[in-house]
């Protein structure tokens, strides 16, 4: 059974303007110990999907519509209030792109790993604090005991992430969700921060969401990868098999312009011409078919459904590539 | 902003509730301090009728008369004109020591915005209603130096406010071109910079004409008022002997004090919303 | 918690308020200047309270007929030392009158902020967990009235409704004439006779609280920190008290600083109201009287005490705000 199953997730944000439909039937699913990278331009509705997991995207305005996100057969959007902060931080942590904003500037990091911890374990405040130094020497946090007296903003970039990684660490969760965990990092340290990431994951046998619009990183560190667009998944599967074959018209897009064994971590997706539809009035057919060159008339109709072809490998397009990238 | 910005102001500040709230109010007062002695003609200090008559009793002194038996509705009324112009002249000192001090300071930066921050602080930081009260002691209760104490002590928030508006303008492209074509300092600083500073000004003085309302009551209520003049803060000082039996003597000049404040409060920050659009909440 | 070089910066800190001492003592000196009569009119009191004897021995020791500038220096002097002068009417020295009213004052002060901070984060986080709710509309109306209400007119309403009317309440003083002995029982009538002043006084402030904590919470609900606190488990009470009203404290902490000498304004007239014993009685005495000299040394002592009280302020915010490094800039 996989260890998160989303199935036909709509999450809308009510606006003036009307209803904005971020995520629009998503289907995802990740096995335990997979790392799946999910990438799209902004807006796409790939954070949004992350944020949906763990029910956050309320607090941000949204409103999750309609589906399931099964957690072992449990569906997270049916859980009471205290039911999923039973979830969040325990059996699934998430990680974020600024790491400074995201830390609460009054409070040590020590202070901010305690109560992760004692949030969800039956643990004391001595024993909590030493546990905290254990985890900062975990994410490789020079002299750990000494930095977990110190404040937010006296700590590197680098060091902040890795305080954030030790504070969605601290309860051992099964599933790590990183939203673009290495964006606001310098490329020196983001390298470190991935290979700590890839390392840390391996150790303790988690499953990883990788929110990313970094194609580098995906190569880098992912098992499998999804390409959102307006809302829906276009392709997934292999980073191999989909780098080397991409079906849709818009993974092509984004690879045709990247060689993937040279990329470096920082690569940005490519530009595509064109605008992305506007999410609040999307055309009735593939939402990409206005940007599209193989577009034709049944594009404009319908909208695609997800089909397999092939051991893990789905795209929707009704005109995909079969011919590998050129080499 | 510029002329152009002017004939939405009016429809701006028409939409905004508390701008016309506290307009429609500040007409009333005003109604009142013109009309009023038409209505209750003679001199206010004069012994009407019999003493501590309650409000209503008598419909020839509808809100009562007070110890002295004077009647409470001519005080009023002679109390809204005293606050309204004491308000206004004192926010207008106010407004011209802050905006040339804050002129000055932000135009020339430096070693002149130095000093004068250091003055404003210094102002900021001795109790401004002590100082106020010395300096009418020392100088006489009249209207005159309740006016200038008033100003005196009014102005630091608006120099601040002067300050930024021009720490903000003296970079714009048009202010710089007025200079590379050669405008002098005076020409620059009042056609180019201040009329683009004050509408932020008008807003604030609103609310300080509403403070200076407030200390204007407070001086006289502890006897630091012209004593040829009848304000509310006088009555009220002069009516708290028998605050337990007519507690209306106190309690109706207040009440003029509370609505006319208010309504100045409510037109200024109409007034901040109407001329600072950005700053609207969304 | 490492703060380092607190210290040097409280010392800094006292440099500082050197050159704003001055400032206020040039004011007096101006005022003084600039009064009808000359300098020692106004000190020895108007209506012949002091002998003529003793005003011409003043005049000499003020040296009256050398320059300006030789009369400030004496005047800096004499105030460097503490000597702020002879109130006649009242036959003391001024520093001596006005330090057996400070204690009252500060009581008074206190408890009006202690009030204002305590009532105003509990009203504002109210408000602000229940946006638009009737109990945020009820806020808003009354930071509007408050806003707008005389301190002193609250007072004698105050007086009105809980004193004559209902006799819950003594209408001023400090203590009972006459009542009962033991430390307990003379603390237990001075709380009773503090709380209509230092509620009257503190309404204003619980105000200007409510309503900035209530801006802050609603910004900070915002804020990432915010959400990692939530991704981490926590409950909504947990993260309003812990996270977001331990980081609205910051500006509340900013604001007292500018409300201070506000606040010993509000003092004045309060105390006149209630006839509490503090520095604004003995203004409000010497209003009466024309004790000039009396009325300026309360002016400048009491712009002392502000600056004393911001010197506080500045270091409970490196306190409560590890960002701020105490040897400057912010980080």
């Amino acid at each position: 059974m996989a260890l998160l199953d989303i199935r036909g997730l709509q999450t809308w944000f009510d606006t003036r303007a009307g209803t904005v439909k971020a995520v629009n039937g998503v289907n995802l699913s990740i096995q335990p110990g997979e790392t799946l990278a999910l990438v799209g331009e902004s807006g796409s509705g790939k954070s949004v999907t992350a944020y949906s997991v763990l029910r956050l995207i309320e607090a941000a305005g949204g409103r999750i519509a309609g589906g399931e996100v099964l957690f072992k057969g449990t569906d997270l959007l049916k859980l009471d209030a205290a039911g999923i902060r039973a979830v969040r931080g325990n059996r699934i942590a998430m990680i974020f792109q600024e790491p400074l904003s995201a830390l609460n500037p009054v409070q040590s990091i020590g202070t901010q790993i305690v109560e992760a911890l004692r949030l969800h374990r039956d643990i004391g405040l001595r024993a909590a604090r030493e546990r905290a130094v254990e985890l900062l020497e975990l994410v490789r946090m020079p002299s750990p005991r000494e930095r977990a007296e110190e404040f937010p903003h006296r700590l590197s970039g680098g060091m902040r992430q890795r305080a954030m990684i030790a504070i969605a660490l601290a309860c051992e969760p099964e599933l790590l969700i990183a939203d673009e965990p290495t964006t606001a990092l310098d490329v020196t340290t983001q390298a470190q921060i991935l290979a700590l990431l890839r390392e840390l994951q391996q150790r303790l046998g988690m499953a990883m969401l990788l929110i990313t619009h970094d194609l580098g990183v995906v190569a880098e560190i992912a098992d499998r990868v999804a390409v959102m667009y307006a809302g829906r998944v276009v392709e997934e599967g292999a980073v191999g098999a989909l780098f080397d074959r991409p079906a849709h018209p818009y993974t092509r897009g984004l690879l045709d312009a990247v060689r993937i064994e040279a990329l470096p971590p920082g690569s940005r997706l490519p530009e595509i011409p064109g605008i992305v539809p506007s999410l609040l009035d999307l055309p009735p057919g593939c939402a990409f078919a206005p940007r599209c060159g193989r577009a034709s008339a049944i594009c404009q109709a319908e909208l695609p459904a997800l089909r397999a072809i092939g051991v893990g490998r789905r795209h929707a397009c009704c005109h995909p590539h079969l011919e590998p990238v050129p080499a | 902003m510029s002329a152009s910005a002017q004939p939405g102001l009016l429809w701006r500040l028409s939409v905004n509730r508390s701008a016309a709230g506290g307009a429609v109010l500040l007409a009333l007062i005003l109604a009142l301090a013109i009309i009023g002695p038409l209505l209750w003609p003679g001199d206010p200090w004069e012994m009407a009728a019999p003493p501590m008559l309650w409000p209503g009793e008598d419909m020839a002194n509808p809100l009562g008369t007070d110890v002295m038996g004077r009647d409470l509705a001519a005080g009023l009324v002679s109390g809204a004109r005293v606050s309204l112009m004491i308000g206004l002249v004192s926010t207008l000192i106010a407004a011209g020591i802050g905006t040339l001090f804050g002129a000055l300071g932000g135009f020339y930066g430096g070693s002149v915005d130095a000093v004068l921050m250091r003055v404003t602080e210094l102002f900021q930081t001795v109790p401004s209603f002590v100082l106020a009260v010395v300096l009418v002691a020392v100088f006489r209760p009249s209207v005159a130096t309740a006016v200038l104490a008033i100003g005196i002590v009014s102005w630091p928030a608006t120099a601040r406010l002067v300050r930024a508006q021009f720490l903000l303008l003296r970079e714009r492209e048009f202010v710089l071109a007025g200079e590379t074509i050669g405008m002098g300092t005076p020409r620059l600083i009042l056609t180019q910079i201040l009329p683009n500073a004050l509408p932020p000004v008008i807003a604030m003085s609103t609310l300080t004409i509403a403070h200076a309302i407030q200390t204007e009551a407070a001086l006289s209520f502890l006897g630091l008022g012209d004593p040829n003049v009848m304000s509310w803060g006088t009555i009220i000082g002069g009516g708290r002997e028998q605050l337990a039996e007519a507690w209306y003597v106190c309690g109706l000049p207040g009440i003029a004090v509370v609505v006319t404040v208010l309504a100045f409060n409510l037109l200024g920050e109409g007034l901040n919303d109407a001329l600072n659009p950005h700053l609207q909440r969304r | 918690m490492k703060r380092r070089g607190l210290r040097p910066f409280v010392l800094r800190r006292l440099w500082q308020v050197v050159p704003v001492l001055f400032g206020i003592a040039a004011l007096n000196f101006l005022i003084l200047q600039l009064a009808p009569g000359d300098v020692v009119d106004v000190l020895a009191g108007e209506a012949g309270a002091a002998t003529p004897e003793y005003m011409a021995q003043l005049r000499a020791a003020f040296g009256l007929d050398r320059p300006l500038p030789v009369q400030f220096l004496h005047y800096l002097g004499n105030l460097a030392t503490l000597d702020l002068g002879f109130s006649f009417r009242l036959n003391m020295p001024v520093l001596g009158l006005i330090m057996t009213r400070l204690p009252a004052t500060l009581l008074l002060m206190t408890s009006a902020l202690a009030i204002a901070v305590v009532a105003g984060s509990l009203l504002g986080v109210l408000a602000a967990t229940r946006v638009g709710s009737w109990a945020d509309t009820a806020l808003s109306w009354f930071v509007l009235l408050t806003y707008a209400v005389p301190t002193f007119w609250l007072g004698l309403m105050a007086i009105v409704l809980f004193s004559a009317g209902l006799g819950w309440l003594p209408s001023g003083g400090m203590y009972t004439v006459g009542a009962g002995h033991g430390a307990l029982a003379m603390i237990g009538d001075v709380a009773l006779h503090l709380i209509l002043p230092a509620v009257t006084l503190s309404t204003f402030y619980m105000a200007v609280y409510a309503r900035l904590v209530r801006s802050s919470m609603l910004e900070l609900y915002g804020a990432d920190f915010i959400r990692t606190a939530r991704a981490k488990g926590a409950g909504e009470w947990r993260i309003t008290l812990v996270h977001a009203f331990r980081n609205a404290l910051l500006p509340m902490v900013t604001m007292l600083a500018y409300q201070s000498a506000s606040l010993l304004s509000g003092a004045v007239l309060v105390e006149t109201v209630f006839s509490w014993p503090g520095l604004g009685r003995l203004a409000y005495e010497a209003i009466r009287t024309r004790d000039l000299n009396l009325l300026l040394g309360i002016l400048f002592f009491s712009s002392v005490v502000v600056v004393l009280v911001n010197l506080l302020v500045d270091l409970l915010y490196v306190l409560i705000d590890p960002r701020v490094d105490p040897a400057g800039r912010r980080a």
